[in-house]
């Protein structure tokens, strides 16, 4: 068996090249101790804020070069730390900075308040005042909370109850991650293997259909033995969200959730009624789907094994890189060029070693470059497929850093996956126009339809889910576990259409899924991915104004709200357009897998 | 008189999304206030000043020399200058009469 080499070992030309944040760790102490000796700086501006828009300015750049210092720190503590999480070194630096970070979130805590607290006209004038010009977007989006803001002594209550409130997903979390116990069940080599909610996922990859089976009626067994604590934690976390919802003056829980990101509800529920449009197309791939495994009829254990296998394929990272700079060849050659020179000097930290943070990520702060942790494997292209979606992030946080001050820098989750995903789109395209035989193309397209299928469709049952049980919460009525599995149940036949068999266990799915137990956060999944998929169209069927527009996008950061941002680009996420879009090309690519198989 | 008063009521209302407050409630409210300053002391002059999207307010002036400015979101503010045109003071109010009535008496006609 062959052993992951440690830390020390791998060559520095795999490993990325940390300086940009700190040559050494030494000059990290140093910066370090400055960093932390500025923060009782925070102490002159307490009770001045109303002063004059000078002062108000004067604090607010100062509450930014704490923020600028600290994320350049955090990020090399955090990025130490995931080379080898056991190294006590970098967990210590890790342990020190959040320890000081969280000390200047207290510090910084009465700015909010202060600034909220400035009679509306006299910030009115403030805003408009050329000192806090630069900082006039930030306060906007302080102020927009005002109304939804309630006196002194109710948001101390509300913060008192911050803990208790989340009892209900501690619960969960505690019941789901810990206390569940799923037993051993033997996979297709006949291996007793225990089976966890991390394995279940294997199991259902598995090419035999028993092991499949087996394994998801014995997982589903622990949840009906508890599926009343589960209901109950579900409940209790679906009042929390109407409980805080109502206390602020929303107008639904619902909307409040959409506050943030000033996205109104029409694009949630728009986003729902396209899916129902295209439901038929989803049945009938299932029904492909079912004739190639050669299946009496289709159970849910049965969408995930991939139809095709893997193809036979070695693509040593330099290759990969060549093929992803190809394949991004519409995005012009200044992107490729800074992300091929990026991924060949230091950027990525390639290879998997003893003790490195598993899976992968990308990390991209103001200063410095823009980082990938990968864990690469020439022999399996998804990989291939992630450093590109990885890369994408990269390079969002590079224009953004570059062509934002650091207040507006920083793109919000609302926009982070299109960048990453439109990526993946361009890479599929020129893999699978490359490919050599049917088999390959359709593997490619295969993966495309999961991806659309998993992010796009599923997502949006989910996205559905959440807001039926919210709205029935808020009209009063009981969410019991018999309420939840009814609903959830007419979603599982709505989704997943007549010829589709739904064992009855597949009910209490509804209660063990952990982003249900932080209300609303789905649906971003599936508008991401559609905003991706018409961006890449517009940007390889378009010409310079096209690609301006999405390169512009990723100059953006958080310059602008998210719909604005994607309206520029050429995208407007407030009609139905994109995510039609998308489902109709989800309905060419089953088409063409049809034709293909 | 009555061209400082069409001024006035020519002024547009602008078009902005609401986080920047009520344009017409905002709008409707100086133009209120302007006018009543002008019916009831001549000296005044107004100037509606459209400084960024979101952001109006008005300019007044004494006898040419401007002499205060007025916001409105959901009450009023009043800076008032002196004569080097620097920041002297600024007055909250609600009511309208009350506002008029306080910067008239700020500057206070030469007898």
């Amino acid at each position: 068996m062959k052993t992951l080499p440690p830390r020390s070992k791998v060559k520095p030309a795999d490993c990325w090249d940390l300086s940009s944040l700190y040559p050494s760790d030494a000059k990290w102490e140093t910066a370090f101790k400055k960093w932390e000796a500025k923060l009782p700086g925070y102490k002159q501006f307490a009770g001045t804020l109303a002063k004059s828009a000078k002062q108000l300015a004067a604090c607010l750049e100062f509450d930014l070069e704490i923020d600028l210092q600290g994320e350049q720190l955090g990020n090399y503590a955090f990025l130490k730390t995931a080379e080898d999480v056991s190294n006590s070194t970098y967990q210590d630096m890790s342990g020190r900075y959040r320890h000081v970070a969280s000390q200047a979130g207290q510090l910084a805590s009465y700015i909010r308040p202060e600034i909220m607290a400035i009679p509306a006209a006299k910030m009115k004038s403030y805003l408009a005042a050329p000192e806090l010009k630069p900082h006039r977007l930030t306060l906007e989006r302080i102020l927009r909370y005002k109304p939804h803001t309630l006196g002194e002594g109710e948001e101390r209550l509300l913060a008192m109850q911050a803990q208790m409130s989340e009892t209900s997903n501690q619960v969960f979390r505690q019941l789901n991650d810990s206390d569940l116990k799923f037993g051993t069940i033997k996979n297709e080599k006949g291996e007793t293997v225990e089976l966890s909610t991390s394995s279940f996922s294997l199991f259902l990859h598995s090419p035999k259909r028993s092991v499949r089976k087996a394994a998801f009626h014995q997982y589903y067994e622990q949840y009906a033995g508890h599926e009343n604590t589960l209901a109950a934690a579900l409940g209790g976390s679906i009042q929390r969200d109407v409980y805080y919802a109502k206390a602020r003056g929303y107008e639904s829980s619902l909307g409040a959730a959409l506050f943030h990101d000033d996205v109104p509800a029409s694009v949630y529920d728009s986003l729902i009624e396209s899916v129902h449009r295209h439901l038929p197309t989803l049945y009938r791939y299932f029904e492909i789907r079912r004739r190639k495994m050669k299946l009496p009829d289709i159970h849910h254990y049965d969408t995930y094994v991939p139809i095709l296998s893997e193809q036979d394929s070695k693509t040593p990272w330099n290759k990969a890189v060549k093929s992803i700079i190809t394949a991004l060849e519409p995005l012009g050659k200044e992107y490729c060029g800074v992300l091929e020179k990026g991924l060949n000097n230091g950027w990525c930290d390639r290879y998997p070693n003893k003790g490195k943070q598993s899976g992968a990520f990308s990390s991209g702060g103001f200063t410095g470059q823009p980082y990938i942790l990968m864990n690469y494997q020439p022999d399996v292209l998804d990989h291939v497929f992630t450093l590109a979606h990885e890369a994408g992030h990269s390079m969002h946080s590079y224009y953004s850093a570059k062509h934002q001050p650091f207040q507006y820098y920083g793109y919000t989750i609302f926009v982070a996956e299109v960048a990453s995903t439109f990526n993946e789109q361009l890479l599929s395209r020129h893999l699978s126009a490359q490919a050599k035989t049917p088999q390959e193309r359709a593997y490619l397209i295969n993966r495309d339809i999961d991806a659309i299928r998993g992010t796009i469709i599923r997502q949006t049952m989910f996205a559905e889910f959440e807001k039926i049980t919210h709205s029935l919460a808020e009209a009063g009525e009981a969410l019991t576990v018999a309420r939840f599995k009814s609903v959830y149940r007419e979603l599982l036949n709505l989704y997943f259409g007549p010829d589709f068999v739904i064992d009855n266990e597949l009910e209490l799915e509804c209660l063990r899924i952990p982003h249900f137990y932080r209300g609303f956060y789905v649906y971003k999944y599936a508008t991401g991915l559609s905003a991706a998929i018409a961006l890449s169209e517009r940007v390889v069927n378009g010409g310079k104004e096209e690609l301006n527009a999405y390169l512009n996008f990723l100059k953006g950061g958080c310059s602008k709200y998210p719909l604005e941002l994607l309206r520029d680009a050429g995208v407007d996420m407030e009609t139905p357009e994109p995510v039609d879009a998308a489902l109709t090309r989800f309905g060419e690519l089953v088409d063409e897998l049809d034709e293909l198989l | 008189m009555s061209a400082k008063v069409d001024k006035i009521q020519s002024w547009p209302t602008p078009q902005w999304h609401p986080d920047w407050g009520d344009a017409e409630l905002e709008m409707r409210s100086l133009k209120e206030f302007s006018l009543q300053l002008v019916a009831r002391d001549e000296r005044f002059d107004v100037e509606i000043n459209h400084i960024d999207v979101g952001y109006v307010r008005v300019e007044i002036f004494l006898q040419q020399r401007r002499c205060a400015e007025l916001w409105y979101t959901d009450a009023y503010l009043l800076y008032h200058f002196d004569s080097d045109g620097q920041e002297e003071k600024e007055m909250h109010f609600a009511d309208v009469n009350e506002g008029v009535q306080l910067l008239i008496a700020t500057f206070p006609a030469i007898q």
